[in-house]
Parts: C-alpha cells; structure tokens; sequence
C-alpha cells in the first residue's frame, strides 16, 4: 500500500464553477519519495497539497487517503503524521521567541517538560538554529524562519512533510541551503516529501515530477526525465537550463550544434574548441 | 535639481538611539528621472531599507532625501509626506499578502481613494490600471483571493499604479513567480518604463533582470553603498561581483568561461542575443 494515495479526486471552490480546480486527479505516493509538483500559476498545485494536508473539505472521502486513513474518520491520526511547510515564513510563527514556538506544537501534545526541552534543543541543532533559541522570530532572515519553521516540524516527528514553494521567498543561496537541509533530515528520518515548486532545482532534488495543468495531471515521470524535456519545462513555467537557451539561439542561427551536448560544460568546451579550430 | 532622487549623508537606523546597528550608513547617490534603476546586494544588506526612504514610508535618521523638490529629513512633519507619496508608489515585496477587499476592482480603488481622488477619477483610473496590467475584465468582481499567483500580483502593481505615481519602486517584483509569471511581469515592468515614461526603481536578487532591463545599478552590502555604476561594468568587474556575493548572470559567466580558455572578446556580453552574436563571429572567421 502506498503512503499518499489520491483517487479520482475532484475538487471546486464553488458550487457554480465551471471549472473544477482539482479534475480527477490520480496518483500515489511510497514512503521515502520525494515528489515535486510543477505546473503554471493557477494550475491546482497549491489546492491539490491543501486536499493532501486535509485543509479543503473533499466530497468523497475515499480519494485522499494517507496510510489507508481518511481525513473524515482518522483526521488527528493523519494529521499528526504530516508537517507542511508555507511558502511566507512570516504567517506561520506564533511565540515570541524561536525556543517558545518550537515548542508550541509539543506544548499542544501534553507532553513532560524535560522531554519537550530535549526534543527543541535536538530539532533546533538539527537545523543549524540552536544558537539562535532566545532570538525575536521577527529579527531572523527568510531562511532562517524556515529553518525555524522546518524544526517546529521535525520536532512532532513527521512521516510526511509537504513544502508549498517553501523556499522561493529565498535568494539563490538560501534556496540551495534549505534544500539540502530538507534532503539531509529526509535521509535521516526516512522521509517522504511532496513539493509544490516551479524552481528547477527544487526539481532536482525529488524523485518523481507530477505536471499539473487545469487541474488535470498532464505528465508524471522521474524527474531525472522531466528535467531532460526542456520544452516541456519551458511550456509548464519552469525556466530551462541556460545551455539549452543558448543552443536554440545559436541553431538560429544556422549553426550546427551536435545533439549530444547535454550539458553547459559540454557546450562550452564545443564552443571552445570550435572557434579556436577556425 | 527638480529632476532626480538625492541622498545627501543618509544614515539610518531602525532603533534611533542605537547607531552602532545601522541599517544604511553615509549613502550618498543620484538617481536621474526616468532611468531604469536596479539595487542589489544580498539578503539584509539595506536595499529594502533604501527604497523606503524614497516615499517617506522610513524617514532618515539623519541626512535628507530629495525627490525632485520635496525634501525628506528626520524633522519632515508626516502631513507633508502625503504628497510624495502621491508621486512615488512602492510595490512591496509579495504584494498579494496586502490584498484585503472582498473584490478586485475594490482593491485597486483604495490606493486612489486613500489619497484623495473623486469618485469618478478612482473609479477611471483603477479600470484604467487593470487594463495596464492585461487583467481580465471578467474577474473584476471577483475576490481576489481565488486568484492565483500571478494574477494576485497583477491586482496587487495594479494598485500602485492607480496612484498614477511618477516614480515606481519595486521590491523583488518577481518573486514566487513561476517564469511565465516572472517574463510577463518583467515585460509589464519594461513597458511601463518605456511607454510611461515613469522612473524604475528595482530591487532585486536576479542578476539577469539587472543585465536585461536596467541602465544603472546600485550595490550594496551590509547598509552601504559599495558602488554605483552601469549593469555592463558592474559585470565586467569580477571581483566586485564576488565581493558583495552578487551572482554572475548565466550569459556572463559562461562568457567568462570563453576568455579563460582563449576566446577573446572585446565587449561582455549582457544578454543572449550578444553572446550568440559573439559566438557567431568566432565561428565563421
């Protein structure tokens, strides 16, 4: 049995519709896949991580079901299996200070006093925030709130966690950083992630691409494969790799570029050798 | 002196008492009318900080801000800031999370109504503003909030513009956009710039945005003004790039990468179109 199963999931905001924002959506999920959602804006990826959180009422109770349970029967069970991860850091702190809201979650849970220290102070040297325990959430940098909010995650201890565009409030490098911290906490906890991103890199990191169009799923393919296609990346608002940019550019042009090339390094070398042979 | 942006020995500091965290320090700079200006510099390095000091929203610890001929100090009574920032509009970073009305069209009205305008004249100029931006006229009455990324930020430069600002400040406008959402909001941006004639003010983390669109670009790292210079030279001054842990845009640093392997070239390239130019002349020598 797969961990995340959706089936024939069919969600509207209103009753007079047209449109359906989620059009029977049907994939699964094992445990420990990481599986990245892309599509354009307004394609039903925020929504279709919202049904899998249970933050939207679903008619048919059967089509999101986390480990066999739904949402209409075992709603604390599941949710005490999946962490979720907002794209604005700022919306999702509540104490005044990084200890306190790590704690807020465990706090909620009843559990002893010592135990709930311990678990803060391991979830916050995890990510790499311990030192910063006593600080105002308000006076940290983007990446360090979500690392923050990654920890108040960790320390309910997750089988899932779901990132909705966690990190394209980042600059570059807080992106690349976040992203190897959520890898190495996957690894270590044996983690599966769902990622709503329209960032190529973000891509990189997951095993699997599911391709959101209309609220219908267009594609579904290991990602090492989707990331291959760049005309189906460009034509689902992800930007391609600049290499590839470059060889369209330069067949323009009437320039014969081999169709081996499969990398910006391999381009460069060709372009590099070709024009100091002339 | 009725025709740019001023700053005489700004400093600033978000605690008025403590100067030793200041948030800029002695920025001194010009910024001509109807330029396209990017400002970067990484996370926490002051560029969010500057661009407020632009419409009064943060007046200066001390020094002054002209904007054309109204003077902004630490002493400037609010009441007089009323008019700047009739001239000047900020789009913030992420404006969608300031959207409020429970439609769209209402939510483009505020800003001109806030400031004064009859109800007439809102009611033009907001139709007139959701036009600017390509918005649908269907979902006018729509809430905003069933909207998705792009259009949300759409309504949201839709609200600046209904203020018929002269000088448009944009904080990351493209962030959390996917790139059809990234090219058509930096096509809008540009069209505006050419076609309105209005002053561009950009902060931004995206080095190809700097090199595309921009005529000048302010660095700054950690509340200072490390230099102020064109996209072109900025680029073609490695170690000041490095320096203030700014990233090569892709078509320079792959340009780079020729002339360390002995492809020689005069001129960086900016954007694609001369790289591929560049590459075409070596090539058919």
């Amino acid at each position: 049995m797969s961990l995340i199963s959706v089936s024939h999931l069919i969600y509207k905001y209103n009753h007079q519709d047209t449109q359906n924002a989620l059009d029977n959506i049907t994939f699964n999920v094992d445990e420990g896949e990481w599986l990245s959602i892309i599509g354009p804006n307004g394609s039903g990826k925020s929504t279709l991580v919202k049904a899998i959180d249970g933050l939207i009422h679903i008619n048919n109770e059967n089509s999101v079901l986390i480990n066999g349970q739904s949402y209409n029967k075992n709603a604390n069970q599941i949710r005490s299996q999946i962490g979720m991860v907002f794209q604005n850091p700022d919306n999702q702190f509540i104490a005044s200070t990084v200890e306190d809201d790590v704690a807020f979650g465990l706090e909620n849970r009843n559990i002893d006093f010592n135990k709930m220290k311990t678990i803060v102070e391991q979830s916050l040297k995890l990510v790499g925030m311990y030192e910063y325990r006593d600080s105002k959430p308000e006076n940290l940098s983007g990446g360090q709130k979500q690392r923050v909010a990654l920890a108040g995650i960790i320390s309910l201890k997750p089988r899932i966690i779901l990132l909705d565009e966690a990190t394209s409030m980042l600059d570059p490098n807080g992106k690349i950083s976040m992203l190897n911290l959520i890898r190495k906490i996957k690894q270590k906890f044996h983690l599966t992630i769902i990622s709503v991103t329209h960032d190529v890199n973000e891509v990189e990191y997951s095993n699997q691409t599911l391709i959101l169009k209309h609220g219908k799923i267009i594609n579904k393919a290991p990602s090492k494969r989707i990331l291959l296609d760049a005309n189906l990346l460009w034509k689902n608002g992800l930007d391609i790799p600049f290499y590839r940019k470059l060889i369209y550019q330069l067949k323009q042009k009437k320039i014969h570029v081999p169709s081996s090339i499969v990398s910006e390094k391999e381009l460069l070398k060709w372009v590099i050798q070709s024009s100091l042979m002339t | 002196m009725g025709d740019s942006i001023v700053f005489n020995d700004v400093n600033f500091s978000y605690h008025s008492n403590d100067l030793s965290h200041q948030a800029l320090k002695d920025i001194n700079l010009k910024i001509p009318y109807h330029s396209f200006t990017a400002i970067v510099g990484k996370t926490g390095s002051g560029k969010s900080t500057l661009v407020q000091q632009i419409n009064g929203l943060l007046k200066p610890t001390s020094g002054t801000v002209m904007v054309g001929n109204s003077i902004i100090s630490n002493k400037t009574p609010d009441k007089k800031l009323f008019k700047l920032r009739k001239k000047v509009g900020i789009v913030f970073q992420f404006p969608e999370h300031q959207l409020f009305e429970d439609t769209v069209l209402k939510d483009v009205c505020f800003g001109p109504k806030n400031i004064g305008y009859n109800d007439n004249d809102v009611m033009t100029l907001a139709e007139k503003s959701l036009q600017v931006v390509d918005f649908p006229k269907r979902l006018y009455d729509q809430s905003p909030f069933n909207l998705s990324g792009g259009q949300m930020r759409r309504v949201a430069i839709a609200g600046v513009l209904a203020m018929n600002p002269k000088i448009l400040i944009l904080d990351e406008p493209t962030a959390g956009l996917d790139q059809i959402g990234k090219r058509s909001i930096m096509n809008l941006i540009y069209n505006l710039y050419c076609k309105r004639n209005l002053t561009i003010i950009m902060v931004t983390h995206q080095m190809s945005d700097v090199s595309d669109y921009a005529d000048h670009v302010i660095v700054m790292n950690n509340g200072k003004m490390v230099k102020m210079t064109t996209p072109r030279l900025l680029f073609e001054n490695y170690n000041l790039v490095l320096h203030n842990n700014l990233r090569m845009p892709e078509v320079v640093n792959f340009a780079y990468h020729l002339k360390q392997n002995g492809v020689s070239f005069s001129k960086i390239p900016l954007n694609i179109k001369e790289l591929t130019t560049l590459i075409v002349n070596k090539l058919h020598r």
